[in-house]
């Protein structure tokens, strides 16, 4: 595996002609740059040669001057144009960078967001980009910057007198000692404060996401000893990274201090022993005082370095993860669906060991309605979500129309497939937005139909604006009733020959729910279904029932098979009027 | 079925048409802020200033190095300055050091005032202001803006202080030297004022657009990952998504490089002026120093601090920019640290012991937005008594249990329990008094018995054991992976829908609670496990006053009372057999939904 670096490295390389530009133009600009003090020295030395004498010549100063000025306008474009190419270079690296993000996790499969935390995936597709945006854009540029300076200036100081260089350099071991030793001490900080950091974002979103129970039982005191005790933790991790950071910058800016004291003085000593001119000193002094903003900013890098890298390392770990529902090279694309469903011998679970269905196995005809009942944490919801293939069974097969699901590209599959999942989601937009959200560009009278089928329509359409009315992300205003009816819209207008429904009525009172089965039952007609649902209403859908407990499929066939059977069916059945009974006995 | 008409509160990112603090307003809040820290603050202006006035002085002994040791052939002056160079910079290294740690120090002991200052707020504000904000955008209060602040603010203004006693001090020390370079050099003033202005104007327009373009881009990430099993279950959706986010991806990437472009744009043009400013110490100085005005040491010195002038300049210039973002996140935290709750304890609020748990509405009024929920609305609950309140939806039922546990308080009229008004008791110990199963199940990262534990946290693993078995729910339990102690991931995603109300009923019972509120607490479990729980909650809401919301109606058999709500309105009320006989809004439900099967079960049972 490739380190980090390497792989951003890449993504960099990726962009060439940003990146040539980007280094021509600070070569360029360095050079430019670089000639100041040339000009300058050749300009103190002619001062020099003036004092005392009086005799001023205009037209040579004014030469120097504008030799000057226009040295600094061509290295300000050049600085221009390089932190232009260098915010192109960035912004292009973390353009590709959050796409290709963006599309992986788009094909990661439900098994691994069942475990990750969203809050790390944001954090990773903003924080951490904005990071490595910096690095590139910022860090690296600089990096180049002094390293081109650096060269340039020692080849510069070499020429102007070697002696004086050396005894500059005597002291980059100690600089480079430094440097190593906070290196080492910053990682880890670093990496336990990205960890912590994410933490800290996990509290605060179960906290705000969480404020009904917070508030109904009076939660803040708990929230706020677990809150307090990450943002101490924040706090610390980043006073102590301040400590190192702390001693380095002036460390550096000590060790060139000391720099400069050395050659001032050795060579001072030269000058008056005639072997410097004085001109030739004070160019060197100010060429060493180039180098200054590069060790300072080489210092930085060195932060932003482990930041990034702690950054990518991170992103890279998801782009790496592999779906654990993949495509076959050789899939086929599933074009005309009749809509027979098999279960042949699945077990699946989503903890190993641990099997939530036990070897099910089960047929359903073309165009049959069939509904699945069964206790709390039986595998209703799971049996579903192996159909459109959000996980794949252990051992055993799902079939459709013959064609084992494994078989068909994932999009064809997924296209002929509605589902109602049993936690609504509503997206922020519009309503009209979120029935049409797997089809943006569906025609609003397919819209409305939709929303009469699942009984929505005239709630929606007495609303002041109607079906542009906005709704907040989770669909804060709407009550849980007026939600269920949105996602219900939602599926049926995909127009899907297969429709999965996962206890779609279980927010609507009885009078809703009545119509909505009845404008449901005409939609399905010509249609296969499955329906999940505890409602007895709800069931009137289905032509035949399937049993399920504890993993296993126990009893199939009509309600009213499944009553006279007094199995499982007829006792989930009997117990909605255990009650019932006692009270309808004292009634009579 | 008719609804009661809405309007939909919808609150955007960028809050708009308020008045806006000024910005003098936002930087002396900050400071006041950053002034408490008395000590570190003195230290860290202490040490600053010395840095400065160390920086400033090395020109200065470089020059006396020069002139009165070089080029007087003086080796003495120039060993006796070469130790003072050294010493300032060594002092100076003291004095960098203690710097940037108080700094840092400052910096952080902020943020983190700042946090805690915000969940203290948070802690006072009502469940009304949460829920009609964005989740997205105050949690990103509690973090991106806080760091945002962080970032740029202190450092910021500490910076901007000290860049400009560099300035003063660079122009006093170019004074000293030579005041007629000095003043031949200030013509350019006029140019750098003007140029800075025009640039720090352009540039925040453009990061203002930057800005949002960001914010666009995060809730589009938030969103889609948050609705990810709904996105994957529409096969057209990942095309579209990835094409919308590549279009936002690559607007926040134009509006990066325009506000590039434009701020890229000022050190050239500074770097421009500070050329002519050169231009003008060479041809003037140069003749100066041939007429013998000035030494050639000076000139070396006057231009280190003209490069000391110049730096500082484009340093504050930019900071100026970068600030406004810093500004935007402290008024967002500020606009929520200055929050009004609107439900809020009187000064002379009692600690009640509730005792009989005697609930009554008297004349309530209630909207969310301008149309009433509730109007002129009248209820009395009896002490201990189970009410069952059925109705279509969005009738106003969980509205009614908002009200109930204060969650809101109505505008109108006043509610009561035991035959206080609920204004008047604190709100902690009427919490302590109430529980609430929400609609929703509400689930946190931490095991299933630790999710218990947030209803009563003191409970012990044996307690909470027992109120499981007497709930009946062991067995269901014992089927997770790891039994109670089964880790639950973000919002119970690993558990099924109907494990999750579970959990928030046993929640809600190991509460010991007076007043109850089950707001279709069992809407998706199984009807046997169902009437479990029915069976038990008979005995556990013995003495407790139980308010039941349910669509399902073989759940209002345990209630003494149904009433029947419709648009706000209590249209039927009696007990179920009554209502069953009475033959009206109730009667029909119950046929809706049960009829076909009493039907059966009557001819069955003869
Ligand atoms: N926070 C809110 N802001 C604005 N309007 C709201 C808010 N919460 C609910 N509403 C509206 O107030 C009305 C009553 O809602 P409520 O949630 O009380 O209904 P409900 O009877 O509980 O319905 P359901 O049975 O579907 O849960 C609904 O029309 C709903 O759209
Ligand atoms: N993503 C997941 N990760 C781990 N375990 C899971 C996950 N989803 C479900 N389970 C477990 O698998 C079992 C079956 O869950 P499933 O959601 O299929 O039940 P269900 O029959 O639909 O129940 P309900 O009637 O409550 O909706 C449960 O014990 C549940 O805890
Ligand atoms: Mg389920
Ligand atoms: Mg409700």
């Amino acid at each position: 595996m490739k380190t980090s670096l390497a792989r951003l490295f890449a993504y960099m390389v990726r962009e060439k002609k940003t990146l040539a530009s980007f280094l021509i133009v600070s070569v360029t600009g360095i050079a430019a740059s670089m000639l100041v003090p040339w000009v300058v020295r050749d300009m103190v030395n002619y001062i020099i040669s003036l004092i005392g004498t009086g005799n001023f010549n205009l037209s040579i100063m004014i030469f120097y001057a504008s030799a000057l000025v226009s040295l600094f306008v061509a290295s300000g474009f050049l600085e221009f144009l390089d932190r232009y190419f260098s915010e192109l270079l960035s912004q292009k690296v973390i353009f590709r960078l959050r796409v290709d993000l963006y599309s992986h996790l788009q094909d990661l499969s439900y098994g691994f967001y069942d475990k990750i935390d969203t809050g790390q995936i944001i954090l990773r597709t903003t924080g951490d980009m904005d990071t490595i945006g910096r690095f590139i854009g910022f860090s690296f540029s600089r990096l180049i910057h002094s390293i081109l300076t650096f060269i340039i200036a020692i080849t510069i100081l070499l020429s102007i007198n070697a002696e004086l260089t050396v005894i500059a350099f005597i002291i980059l071991p100690l600089l480079t000692f430094v440097v190593i030793v906070f290196n080492r001490k910053i990682a880890p900080i670093l990496e336990e404060q990205w960890t912590v950091f994410s933490r800290f974002n996990t509290v605060i979103k179960e906290y705000i996401t969480g404020m009904r129970v917070v508030k109904a039982l009076g939660l803040e005191p708990v929230f706020r000893d677990n809150y307090m005790d990450k943002a101490d933790r924040v706090y610390d991790l980043r006073v102590s990274f301040a400590k190192f950071a702390s001693f380095m910058w002036p460390s550096i800016g000590l060790l060139s201090g000391i720099a400069s004291v050395l050659v001032y003085v050795y060579g001072g000593f030269k000058v008056i022993s005639h072997t410097l001119s004085l001109g030739d000193l004070v160019a060197f002094i100010t060429y060493l005082s180039m180098l200054n903003r590069p060790i300072i900013s080489f210092g930085f890098f060195i932060i932003n370095y482990k930041r990034a890298m702690v950054s990518a390392s991170k992103i890279f770990e998801v782009l790496d993860a592999e779906p654990e529902v993949r495509e076959e090279p050789e899939a086929i694309e599933l074009r005309e669906v009749k809509g027979a469903i098999e279960f042949r011998n699945v077990t699946f679970g989503y903890v190993e060991e641990k099997p939530v269905l036990k070897g099910i196995s089960f047929k359903i005809r073309p165009g049959e309605k069939v509904a699945i009942v069964g206790g709390t944490g039986s595998g209703k919801s799971t049996i579903l979500k192996l159909i459109p293939r959000f996980y794949d069974p252990w051992s055993g097969q799902v079939l459709i129309d013959g064609i084992d699901v494994r078989k068909v590209k994932l999009s064809s599959l997924r296209r002929h497939i509605g589902i109602v999942h049993q936690d609504v989601f509503i997206f922020s937009g519009t309503i009209k937005d979120n029935i049409a959200y797997g089809k943006p560009n569906a025609k609003m009278d397919e819209i409305i139909e939709a929303a009469r089928i699942a009984g929505i329509h005239d709630f929606i359409s007495q609303l002041p604006r109607g079906y542009e009315t906005p709704v907040a992300e989770r669909g804060i205003t709407l009550s849980g009733g007026q939600r269920q009816r949105i996602a219900i819209a939602r599926a049926i207008l995909m127009n899907p020959e297969i429709l999965l429904l996962d206890d779609p009525t279980s927010n609507l009172d009885a009078e809703t729910e009545a119509r909505v089965v009845e404008a449901l039952k005409k939609l399905i007609e010509d249609r296969t279904a499955i329906i999940v649902t505890q409602r007895l209403s709800t069931l009137k859908l289905a032509d035949r029932i399937l049993v399920l407990d504890k993993g296993e499929i126990v009893e199939d066939g009509t309600h009213e098979e499944l009553l006279s059977k007094g199995g499982v069916y007829a006792r989930l059945y009997m117990s909605q009027f255990a009650h019932q009974e006692a009270l309808l006995a004292r009634e009579v | 079925m008719a609804h009661p008409p809405h309007i939909h509160r919808y609150i955007t990112m960028e809050e708009k048409g308020r008045p806006r603090e000024s910005t003098i307003k936002l930087i002396q809040r900050l400071l006041s802020l950053i002034v408490r820290y008395k000590l570190r603050l003195s230290i860290l202006l202490i040490s600053a200033s010395l840095s400065i006035i160390l920086n400033l002085y090395t020109p200065y002994i470089g020059r006396l190095l020069i002139d009165q040791g070089i080029m007087a052939a003086n080796v003495d002056n120039m060993i006796r300055y070469g130790i003072l160079l050294a010493s300032i910079a060594f002092t100076g290294w003291c004095a960098g050091v203690s710097r940037f740690y108080m700094l840092s120090w400052i910096t952080q002991k902020l943020l983190y005032d700042l946090r805690k200052l915000m969940f203290e707020k948070s802690m006072q504000l009502d469940y009304g202001y949460f829920s009609s904000i964005e989740p997205g955008q105050i949690i990103s209060r509690f973090t991106n803006d806080v760091d945002t602040v962080g970032e740029t603010a202190t450092s910021g203004l500490l910076d901007t202080l000290f860049n400009s006693f560099t300035i003063i001090g660079a122009i006093i020390a170019m004074l000293s030297i030579n005041w007629k370079l000095t003043i031949a050099v200030f013509f350019m003033m006029p140019l750098i004022i003007f140029t800075v202005i025009t640039i720090a104007e352009r540039s925040r327009a453009a990061y203002r657009v930057v800005r949002s373009k960001v914010g666009e881009l995060t809730s589009k990430v938030e969103e889609s990952i948050s609705g990810i099993r709904e996105a994957q279950s529409y096969s057209e959706r990942r095309r579209i998504d990835v094409e919308s986010f590549s279009r936002i991806g690559l607007e926040v990437m134009q509006a990066n490089i325009r506000a590039t472009k434009v701020i890229g744009l000022m050190n050239p043009l500074m770097n421009l002026i500070r050329g002519g400013a050169i231009a003008i110490i060479i041809v003037y100085g140069g003749y100066l120093v041939s007429i013998g005005e000035a030494t050639i040491g000076s000139l070396v010195a006057f231009y280190s601090y003209l490069e000391m002038f110049f730096g500082p300049i484009t340093m504050v210039a930019l900071f100026y920019n970068t600030f406004q973002s810093a500004l935007a996140a402290a008024e967002r935290i500020f606009d929520f640290i200055d929050a009004k709750p609107s439900v809020v304890e009187a000064s002379d609020a009692i600690d009640l012991e509730i005792e009989k748990g005697e609930i009554t509405l008297e004349d309530v009024y209630f909207s969310y937005d301008n149309t009433p929920v509730f109007q002129d609305f009248n209820l009395r609950i009896k002490p201990g008594e189970i009410l069952a309140v059925v109705g279509p939806t969005g009738a106003g039922k969980t509205t009614l249990a908002n009200l109930i546990l204060r969650l809101y308080d109505p505008q109108k009229g006043r509610i009561t329990v035991d035959g206080v008004d609920i204004r008047k008791i604190k709100i902690s110990s009427l919490r302590r008094q109430t529980a609430l199963v929400p609609q929703e199940p509400i689930l946190f990262e931490d095991t299933v018995i630790g999710n218990i534990r947030y209803g009563r946290p003191d409970a012990s693993d044996e307690e909470i054991t027992e109120a499981i078995r007497r709930l009946g729910l062991e067995e269901l339990i014992e089927r997770l992976p790891e039994g109670l102690y089964t880790r639950v991931t973000e919002g119970g995603a690993n558990l099924s829908v109907g494990q999750r109300q579970l959990i928030n009923i046993a929640r809600a019972l190991i509460r010991n609670p007076k007043i109850v509120v089950l707001d279709e607490a069992t809407s998706s479990v199984d009807p046997y496990t169902e009437s479990l729980i029915q069976k038990a909650l008979k005995k556990l809401l013995e003495n407790r006053t139980c308010i039941i919301i349910a669509h399902r109606l073989s759940t209002t058999f345990l209630a003494d009372r149904v009433i029947v709500l419709e648009n706000g309105r209590i249209v039927e009320e009696g007990s179920h057999i009554d209502l069953l006989r009475m033959g009206g809004v109730y009667a029909k439900l119950y046929e809706a939904q049960l009829g076909e099967a009493v039907k059966a079960i009557r001819m069955a049972s003869g």
